[in-house]
């Protein structure tokens, strides 16, 4: 009898260790979901995967810290809610803001922006301050926290599906001010030959960071945030990005 | 061509260089000339209250308009958390100090969680995000300690003198010494402070009917409450027995609790010293302060009891356990979803009795005539108060919290651009500026303007604020201090963890054991990763029991219900003077 409950007890015993090792085996060896969207020129499309300066980044930093993953494209709003809802998922790069602080785990920097508004080149407006543009409706795309930011302050905001539609919207006059990341501005004006000229005003800074769910194994957050300070520090992350000009 | 020309002519080089200078200095002479009547403008049309003669001011615009000419056209960027006062410095300030000097101004606003993670970024990255940053100074601690932080008194007199307004008046600063490190250095310069105080309804505690059923009911005065019993007391009284005014649903205590790091301030900033958790001292108990960090000398020694601090020590748990108490039982039932900035808005609405908890910042939002919580004569209905303290509070030791937003040079931004933006911070806090900026955005800085007539006549429209700032109170009502090495690295930890004992994943006491712990932890990383001077070097583990029993903080357990005991609102100020 006594030896029977020992069997038994052994066996519990052995499968308890056998799911520990399994799941941490897989905790371990699973590797983590990234999730971007595409925001020209730094995220692009290239024979349907990910690529661009951005991504480039990201690339070397999981390179470096020796950490496994997959890397999709979607849209960005998509790619917010799949990253809240789904354990192992990560975005980038997003606007790390007081308001998502607590939603996510985060690295950051990936990406550090300065933020313009820009007017139709028939219709130039002086903007001093930001308060300047609070007469005007402004264009910003689904899922921009800048977007978002600008709202919160009373600004009349109208949205698109991508940054780009904004360009055309500003030039079709169905807004008064295009409101971009001033490198997506620079690259979008000058490959598709927009009469678009330099920016109003640069009037907001973002440091853009990847969010991870908060099932996602805080050493392995660690590791990443470290690895992306080391390269920040050491220049790697400054020559990918000049590889952008 | 022009080299052929003087060629030609046989002008001499001295002479072409002469008439270059000439004409350069006509079309300088001309500029300054432009931007004197641009600043006299400013001056008479917006800056048109100020502690100065009118001839003083100008005088400050014609030094600002001279220290200004090797950097005009460039732009340069700051950033500020987003309250009234900046906002005004931003859309205004900023906006003159362009006009008057021709230096162009980015003032950006945003949450003071992502300016500190903004400035964070630039120490860590090396990238100039900006020029200057308006931080609290919260941070002094890291700021000395991590040789990353310009050191303004070092500056003001060394490469900064050029720059360096000769009124600036730094005696006139009533937060100066928050702003300053243990080793006696200027790290930042303050550019508004509110404090956080005890707010009610004026109107409703004067009501004979209801003052008689508080007696009855609980057996003294209905009044400020002096002590968290009373707090608790008349609470409940609003919320469970009065709970209609005028039939409109009341409620005897407002709080915010949103999972989100301003829950984090709602703890960090003091509620620990208004329960008693630290040891006596100004403007931060020591050697244990309301953090419950232990130091010795400089060193950071630990936050947990067992390493001798209190962080999770029986005040510490008594001051999380009324906040979770009081939340649920005495505030609306949508408080617990609230953010800082959500809740602010709510006193306003006319529902609520007092709140422990009041950010003073938010006091020209309450001043609105149109508001239910103001008189037809603009006079409020409301009062702030000094705040109650809790049952481990004893006299010497601070009693809540101030907030010094001052400015902060990194030595990482290009010295030209941080002298450039250095004139923009003292323009924004000069006394040409500073009154008019304390009036719109009521966060007083210099004794100058809270002494002013100005303010005189404003102080019956503002419920207590500059009696407030005229007394003692402005020194005991203290930012957070030196004790915390790294306020970036350790302030996540208070919204992390008392978030879990508001959602019932962890007990109270259960939280801060592991917040301790963490905090204990993260220091212990600081150690050995960081090259802080002062760093923490942590206390060797003791039993609880023998820190509780020893003297100051941690603090043993003590009788945590005392009567409640409430004071009149003149006597509550008396105690101010």
């Amino acid at each position: 009898m006594l030896g029977s409950k020992l069997n038994s007890h052994w066996w519990r015993v052995a499968l308890v260790l056998l799911m520990l090792f399994t799941s941490a085996s897989f905790a371990v060896d699973k590797p983590l979901t990234l999730v971007t969207f595409i925001e020209k020129p730094l995220i692009v499309q290239k024979n349907g995967v990910p690529s661009g300066v951005v991504v480039s980044v990201i690339k070397e930093l999981f390179r470096q810290a020796d950490v496994t993953y997959t890397l999709r494209l979607m849209p960005l709003k998509r790619a917010i809610l799949m990253t809240s809802d789904t354990d192992n998922y990560c975005i980038f790069p997003i606007e790390r803001s007081q308001e998502r602080e607590a939603k996510y785990q985060w690295i950051s920097p990936v990406l550090i922006s300065r933020h313009g508004l820009y007017s139709h080149p028939d219709r130039p407006i002086e903007l001093k301050t930001l308060e300047d543009a609070r007469a005007y409706k402004l264009g910003s795309y689904l899922g921009s926290g800048v977007g978002e930011y600008l709202e919160s302050f009373g600004f009349n905001v109208e949205y698109a599906g991508r940054n780009e539609l904004n360009a055309r919207k500003l030039l079709k006059n169905r807004i008064d001010l295009w409101v971009s990341d001033t490198e997506s501005a620079k690259f979008l004006t000058k490959h598709e030959r927009l009469p678009i000229s330099a920016p109003e005003l640069v009037f907001f800074t973002t440091v853009r960071a990847m969010a991870c769910n908060l099932a996602v194994d805080p050493s392995v957050v660690n590791k990443l945030q470290k690895t992306a300070t080391k390269m920040y520090r050491s220049g790697d992350v400054e020559r990918i990005y000049k590889s952008l000009n | 061509m022009i080299l052929a020309c003087v060629r030609a002519l046989k002008i001499p080089f001295s002479f072409l260089f002469l008439l270059t200078l000439i004409s350069q200095m006509g079309f300088a002479a001309e500029t300054v000339a432009v931007n004197e009547q641009v600043a006299k403008k400013w001056l008479k049309n917006e800056f048109n209250v100020s502690t100065l003669s009118p001839e003083e001011q100008m005088e400050e615009m014609r030094w600002f308009i001279q220290a200004a000419k090797p950097y005009r056209g460039m732009t340069i960027r700051v950033v500020s958390e987003r309250i009234d006062t900046h906002i005004y410095e931003s859309n205004i300030i900023a906006r003159a100090f362009s006009e008057i000097t021709g230096i162009h101004v980015v003032h950006e606003l945003t949450g003071e969680d992502d300016v500190i993670k903004k400035l964070q970024t630039q120490i860590q990255t090396g990238v100039n995000l900006y020029d200057a940053y308006i931080n609290d100074s919260d941070l002094i601690g890291y700021h000395y300690r991590s040789g990353q932080t310009v050191a303004l008194s070092d500056y003001m007199v060394g490469e900064g003198v050029a720059v360096t307004l000769p009124t600036l008046d730094l005696d006139d600063f009533i937060g100066i010494s928050f702003t300053e490190g243990p080793d006696g250095r200027l790290y930042q310069l303050p550019d508004q402070q509110f404090a956080n105080l005890y707010w009610y309804r004026h109107d409703w505690f004067s009501r004979p009917e209801l003052k008689k059923q508080f007696k009855t009911l609980y057996g003294y005065e209905l009044g400020v409450p002096e002590n968290w019993s009373a707090y608790e007391d008349i609470a409940e009284f609003f919320t469970v027995h009065v709970k209609e005014i005028d039939g409109q649903r009341v409620w005897g205590h407002m709080d915010y609790a949103k999972t989100d790091p301003s829950l984090g301030w709602r703890m960090s900033d003091a509620w620990l010293s208004m329960a008693g958790a630290g040891d006596k001292g100004l403007p931060n108990g020591y050697p244990v302060d309301e953090w419950g960090i232990r130091v010795i000398g400089c060193q950071p020694v630990g936050a947990s009891v067992k390493r001798g601090g209190a962080l999770d020590g029986p005040a510490a748990v008594y001051a999380v356990t009324k906040f979770v108490e009081w939340l649920d039982k005495y505030a609306p039932p949508e408080a617990k979803n609230l953010n800082f900035t959500e809740a602010g808005e709510w006193v306003a609405k006319g529902n609520i009795a007092q709140q422990v908890f009041w950010y003073t910042a938010f006091t020209a939002s309450l001043t609105d005539a149109s508001l239910p919580i103001v008189n037809e004569d603009g006079t409020p209905k409301w009062r702030m108060a000094p705040s109650p303290h809790g049952a481990y509070w004893d006299e010497g030791m601070k009693l809540g919290y101030q907030d010094a937003g001052s400015w902060t040079l990194l030595k990482n931004t290009p010295p030209k651009r941080r002298d450039a933006a250095w004139l923009y911070a003292q323009f924004a806090v000069s006394k040409s500026i500073s009154l008019k900026k304390t009036l719109v955005g009521l966060t007083p800085i210099r004794e100058s303007d809270i002494m002013s007539d100005a303010m005189t006549e404003r102080a019956p429209y503002l419920g207590g604020l500059v009696e407030f700032y005229r007394s003692r109170g402005r020194d005991v009502w203290t930012p957070t201090g030196a004790n915390v090495p790294d306020y970036t690295r350790l302030s996540n930890y208070w919204w992390q963890f008392v978030s879990r004992a508001i959602e019932g994943q962890l007990t109270v006491a259960g939280a801060m054991h592991k917040m301790a712990e963490a905090m204990d932890a993260e220091m212990q990383l600081m150690a050995n990763e960081s090259n802080l001077q002062c760093k923490p070097v942590l206390n060797e583990i003791e039993p609880e029991d023998v820190w509780l029993k020893r003297e100051g903080a941690p603090k043993a357990p003590r009788n945590e219900s005392p009567k409640g005991k409430t004071l009149s609102y003149d006597e509550a100020i008396r105690a101010w003077q």
